[in-house]
């Protein structure tokens, strides 16, 4: 009797955290979504034009017209860190896209073919892992100039070995299991195996560290900033923003603080959206 | 676990005593020399700068030697750039290509050995073998030496050559003594340097110094990159002064009693060079559209803090041939859009650009960033020439090289000491004339050819002068470069440093009227 | 074991031939040279003909495999050159700096370490109570903010405001305490979530219920076993983190001008100075090739079921 009780009260609490992490994956997700809508209808939704300088309102404290203030030029700070949305979210996207797509690709290749071919291009990889990101984002920036693409650009070069890592990883754990090795047998195509039993089973790590390294580019993105080498003026990007209002957190913070508090909410909605993402996959770390 | 966090909260503990009870401060009362100690924080000194060290006739390092008391030059600058005698008395030109300097009889090197005639055509015989650009301003073809004075003869006529001497790089040191292995020498200033880093330089008063023994004891030259560490040293008190803060650090100090500063324009000066080989700057009309759409005065007070002058011509008004000598356009948008409009520049889909048979009025603004000013001046720009139908788009680049030399841009924004040693023919012969390595624009005048070349074989002052307006009135004219601001240099100090005064050359720091009460 | 350490070393060789060939080519790409990084910052004003005397007097102006054979050379016989800035030898003055990183990097990982396996720990141990939430919340803020934020938030709390440490420099232990805890804080934000999830997937494996059944005490249960498979995660990102301390955090080391190579790394690319530049990259490809050394080695005697080679 003791046990069945026992039993049905670790089902029901099972149960309940299960639903707990389903409600959260569905409040973080419409979290993250709403943040990408105001990113894609910025334009539409700033109160001020971004862009338009007033240097008569230079530095002015919030206030009704201008709920964050303004920047050194006059500028609503609202509407930048709105407009600012834009550039810092897509292209940390961007750039989690590209490494995870092409570090996985590598990897998964890697880790189903072995041999000379895996040597080779892990050693490549190698290379890239070991050379420092500052030196390489400099370096590309130097060549390439300034701008946020190229920062992208640098900081994909140094990363994607990571995904590649992992993916290979992924693949060298079960690419000797049976229903893999069944799947070979029956005769099935090698990028049939890798896209339907592969793919689908490694892709929950890859996910999670996806979604976490959105924050983590970001956060490098705006160290790129803080060397010089990010967006070009005018564009409004939050890592450029705060780190060229460094200087002025003891007389204006705000110009500082804005860009900082929108940067602050997004990584840590999408840090959120990925460790809920890790429980849901995971069924044991729910317990 | 709980042992741990036990662990640690008691390091923790132990650490933050020790921290408050170390701040607890020291207790200063009146103070000999000796005791005063002078923590200089500065962005100017350190490997990003290009150069480290106080060898004089290495590189720029010169700067180091001279800013810091450690060496001297023959002659120096007053406040109004005008030269004045420093080690040397005075000097006579003998004739167009030989001039005798006479020097002063009282002066030793730290060490001890009396500077004579010989000892400075040594030094500068030295100069000349090993340094990169002072055999060219100097022309030298020969020195002698004769009790205490030197006469020099030039190769060519060299006008400027007493000018040329003021420079760091002339710096009188003692060639016995040499350079040591941490790039340290021996000169004839107040200061003497005990170690010298890449990040800091440590000095010592020299009590021997010939203009009397220094007020203060030792002197210490932190090079501080980051401008919001520099700002916050100060305020902590860990630097006594400052050199280089950001603008919108200054607003803290300045309402500030316990803070004084010193400010002074420098021939430093931000310039837009228009590039003649683009087609849509070879039009008059937007040149001259250009000029008056640019806020200067809006860039100044505003976005510079108050921290530099509208600049007419080249020249700020510290020198006779500066400043308001030279007539510029006002800020004026609606007489640019009239002068637009009149060129035929129209705006004809309604979206605030100009165009012109069918060519959009777009301007490539080519500037770096390694001075915080020019993206400043390269945002604010592009908003006022917004309003009169410009669109501008901003290339700011460390990479700005590669396509000044491509001719990819139509406009080049930077930042150039115009006047280093006090005369204009520098900055004409380097950045107007036909061929001059920085003549971006590739702007060319034939009366202005003809006024430099006047220039350099004009011995008079008061000529070259006139000459230097005149040359510098029709660059303004021509709309071939648009000044936009002098840059104003500030020391913040604590309140009760005196003697510390920033100078339009930007030579001198640290001299031997420093005193802290 | 010696084989393997020695075969592990020997690829060293191919590594810093590829990196160091890379980073020289990608310097040559970039625009400008030392002798203009050079004149450029001092108020410019140096003709075309001086910096092309300077640049023949460097080797610049040589064709870049020449170059790059020569700096080959140099490295074979031991002379890693001089500085074009500071006229001094890169070795000296790259191992001058050496010091101050190694230094924060101890520290950092020190305060990391015992910031995180603890509060890991605890956050595993009272999963989704307060505490959990606490700590989760912490780690979330600590990673959500860049750098050099975090850095001026912590100067102008601690070191203006609160006058508890310098803002800058070098002197005594106070001044490691400020770039240490900005470090520090966004490490551990990272660590705590990994030990976290570590335990709490070592907590839920049948050995443990085992030993629960048996009577075993809890504390023991987490000392003896867990702790131990959970140090396999924490030596990974020990790995992965101490290979990037080491070469130099270059925005922490600015900012609160501390002198090492990070800063130098930054400064050097800044100003073309190619050698060091060099000298900086053979720095990292050695670390990472020792680090990964080390950590394979700490594997192999943490879990002995994995074998020293290569995976796969």
């Amino acid at each position: 009797m003791e046990i069945r009780l026992e039993k049905s009260i670790t089902v029901r609490k099972s149960k309940l955290h299960k639903d707990q992490t389903t409600i959260k994956l569905y409040v973080f997700s419409a979290l993250v979504i709403l943040l990408l809508l105001i990113a894609i209808f910025a334009s539409q939704l700033v109160p001020y034009d971004p862009y338009q300088q007033d240097l008569g309102k230079a530095l002015l404290a919030p206030d009704s017209n201008h709920l964050l203030g303004t920047d050194r030029y006059g500028r609503d700070l609202l509407s930048r860190v709105i407009m600012g949305a834009q550039s810092t979210i897509f292209s940390s996207l961007l750039l989690v896209a590209i490494i995870s797509v092409i570090g996985t690709s590598v990897g998964v290749f890697c880790g189903y073919k072995g041999g000379k071919i895996d040597s080779i291009i892990m050693r490549i990889s190698d290379v890239f892992l070991a050379f420092p990101g500052m030196v390489f984002a400099i370096a590309v920036a130097g060549v390439l100039g300034g701008g946020i693409m190229n920062a992208v650009v640098a900081l994909a070069c140094i990363s994607w070995p990571k995904f590649a890592r992992l993916a290979r990883g992924q693949v060298l754990s079960i690419k000797n299991m049976p229903y893999i090795s069944a799947a070979k047998l029956s005769g099935s195509k090698p990028t049939k195996i890798i896209f339907k039993h592969l793919l689908p089973n490694i892709m929950g790590p890859i996910l999670v560290t996806a979604t976490l390294d959105i924050g983590t580019m970001m956060m490098e993105l705006a160290g790129l900033s803080f060397l010089g080498l990010g967006a070009m003026p005018p564009i409004a990007e939050w890592g450029s923003m705060m780190s060229n209002g460094r200087s002025m957190l003891q007389t204006s913070p705000w110009v500082i603080l804005a860009p900082g508090c929108a940067i602050f909410i997004t990584v840590m909605l999408f840090n959120l959206l990925g460790d809920t993402v890790r429980d849901v996959l995971d069924p044991k770390t729910k317990y | 676990m709980k042992k741990k966090s036990k662990v640690l909260t008691i390091l923790l503990t132990a650490v933050l005593s020790v921290g408050l009870l170390s701040g607890c401060g020291n207790a200063t009362t009146s103070k000999s020399s000796e005791d005063k100690v002078f923590n200089y924080g500065t962005m100017a000194y350190g490997m990003a700068m290009g150069g480290t060290g106080l060898n004089p006739h290495d590189g720029y390092s010169g700067w180091s030697t001279v800013r810091y008391g450690v060496g001297e030059t023959l002659f120096k600058f007053n406040e109004s750039m005008e030269l004045e005698p420093w080690l040397a008395t005075g000097y006579e030109q003998i004739d167009d290509y030989t001039i005798k300097i006479n020097l002063r009889d009282d002066v030793k090197f730290s060490n001890g050995k009396k500077m004579t005639g010989e000892s400075v055509k040594a030094c500068l015989e030295d100069l000349v073998a090993v340094h990169d650009r002072a055999p060219k301003d100097l022309q030298i073809k020969s020195i002698t030496a004769d009790g205490q004075s030197v006469t020099i003869i030039s190769e060519n006529k060299v006008p400027g050559l007493i000018n040329y001497l003021c420079d760091p790089y002339g710096a009188i040191i003692d060639m016995e003594a040499g350079v040591s292995a941490d790039n340290n020498v021996v000169g004839t200033g107040p200061y003497v340097a005990t170690a010298v880093g890449d990040t800091e330089i440590n000095l010592v008063a020299n009590k021997d110094y010939w203009g009397g023994a220094p007020k203060v004891g030792k002197v210490n030259i932190k090079s501080i990159t980051d401008g919001d560490t520099l700002t916050m040293a100060l305020q902590s008190g860990e630097i006594d002064a400052a050199q280089g803060l950001p603008y919108a650090s200054l607003k803290l100090f300045q309402d500030d009693k316990d803070y004084t500063i010193s400010s002074t324009n420098t021939s430093r000066v931000y310039q837009a060079a228009l590039n003649y080989k683009s087609a849509v700057i070879q039009d008059d009309a937007v040149r001259k559209a250009m000029a008056m759409a640019m806020d200067k005065e809006g860039f100044t007070s505003v976005l510079l803090q108050g921290n530099g002058t509208p600049a007419e011509g080249p020249f700020p008004s510290n020198f006779t041939f500066g400043g308001d000598k030279i007539k510029t356009a006002d800020y004026d948008i609606e007489g640019a859009k009239k002068v637009l409009e009149a060129a035929g520049w129209v705006d004809t889909d309604g979206d605030g650009i100009r165009e012109k048979d069918g060519q959009r009025l777009t301007i490539n603004w080519l500037t770096y960033t390694s001075r915080q000013e020019l993206p400043l001046l390269a945002e604010s720009v592009q908003a006022s020439y917004k309003l009169a139908g410009i669109e501008v788009i901003v290339n700011a680049t460390d990479s700005y090289k590669d396509f000044l030399k491509a001719g990819n841009f139509d406009v080049f924004a930077n930042a150039s000491v115009t006047a280093p040693t006090g005369d204009p023919q520098y900055y004409f012969t380097t950045q107007v004339i036909d061929g001059s390595d920085y003549n971006r624009g590739s702007y060319h005048n034939d009366k202005v050819e003809a006024l430099v070349g006047q220039l350099r074989n004009e011995f008079d002052k008061d000529k070259r002068s006139d000459l230097a307006v005149q040359i510098a009135q029709q660059v303004v004219d021509d709309n071939a470069y648009i000044y936009a601001a002098h840059l104003k240099m500030s020391f913040v100090m604590k309140k009760g440093i005196t003697g510390f005064t920033a100078h339009p050359s930007d030579y001198y720091e640290i001299t031997a009227n420093l005193d802290m009460n | 074991m010696q084989k393997y350490i020695g075969k592990r070393l020997i690829q060293l060789i191919p590594i810093i031939l590829g990196i160091t060939l890379l980073s020289f080519t990608l310097m040559h790409m970039a625009t400008g040279d030392a002798v203009d990084a050079l004149y450029d910052n001092s108020g410019g004003g140096a003709t075309e003909q001086v910096k092309a005397e300077k640049r023949a007097e460097l080797g610049l102006d040589q064709p870049f495999m020449v170059q790059y054979t020569n700096w080959l050379v140099g490295i074979a016989t031991g002379n890693m050159g001089t500085s074009y800035i500071s006229n001094q030898p890169v070795f000296e003055t790259f191992v001058s700096k050496l010091p101050a990183t190694i230094y924060l990097t101890l520290t950092s990982i020190l305060v990391t370490v015992v910031i995180s396996i603890p509060l890991g720990i605890l956050a595993a141990v009272r999963q989704n109570r307060m505490t959990d939430y606490l700590i989760r919340g912490m780690s979330f803020i600590g990673n959500s903010m860049p750098g050099f934020f975090v850095s001026l938030l912590l100067i102008y709390f601690f070191a203006l405001k609160l006058k508890l440490f310098p803002v800058m420099g070098n002197e005594g232990w106070q001044s490691i305490c400020l770039p240490t805890l900005t470090l520090a804080i966004a490490m551990a934000s990272k660590y705590t979530r990994q030990v976290r999830a570590t335990v709490l997937e070592e907590l839920n494996k049948d050995y443990v219920m085992g030993a629960r059944a048996r009577g075993v005490r809890e504390a023991v249960i987490l000392w003896s076993s867990v702790l131990k498979s959970a140090m396999l995660t924490i030596v990974t990102l020990l790995a992965l983190s101490i290979g990037s301390l080491l070469g130099g955090t270059a925005i922490i080391e600015s900012i609160f001008m501390w002198d090492g190579v990070g800063k130098l790394a930054v400064d050097s690319i800044m100003a073309r100075d190619y050698p060091m530049i060099q000298a900086y990259v053979i720095w990292m490809a050695l670390i990472y090739v020792l680090v990964n050394l080390v950590t394979d080695i700490l594997y192999h005697y943490l879990d002995p079921r994995i074998r020293l080679e290569r995976e796969g």
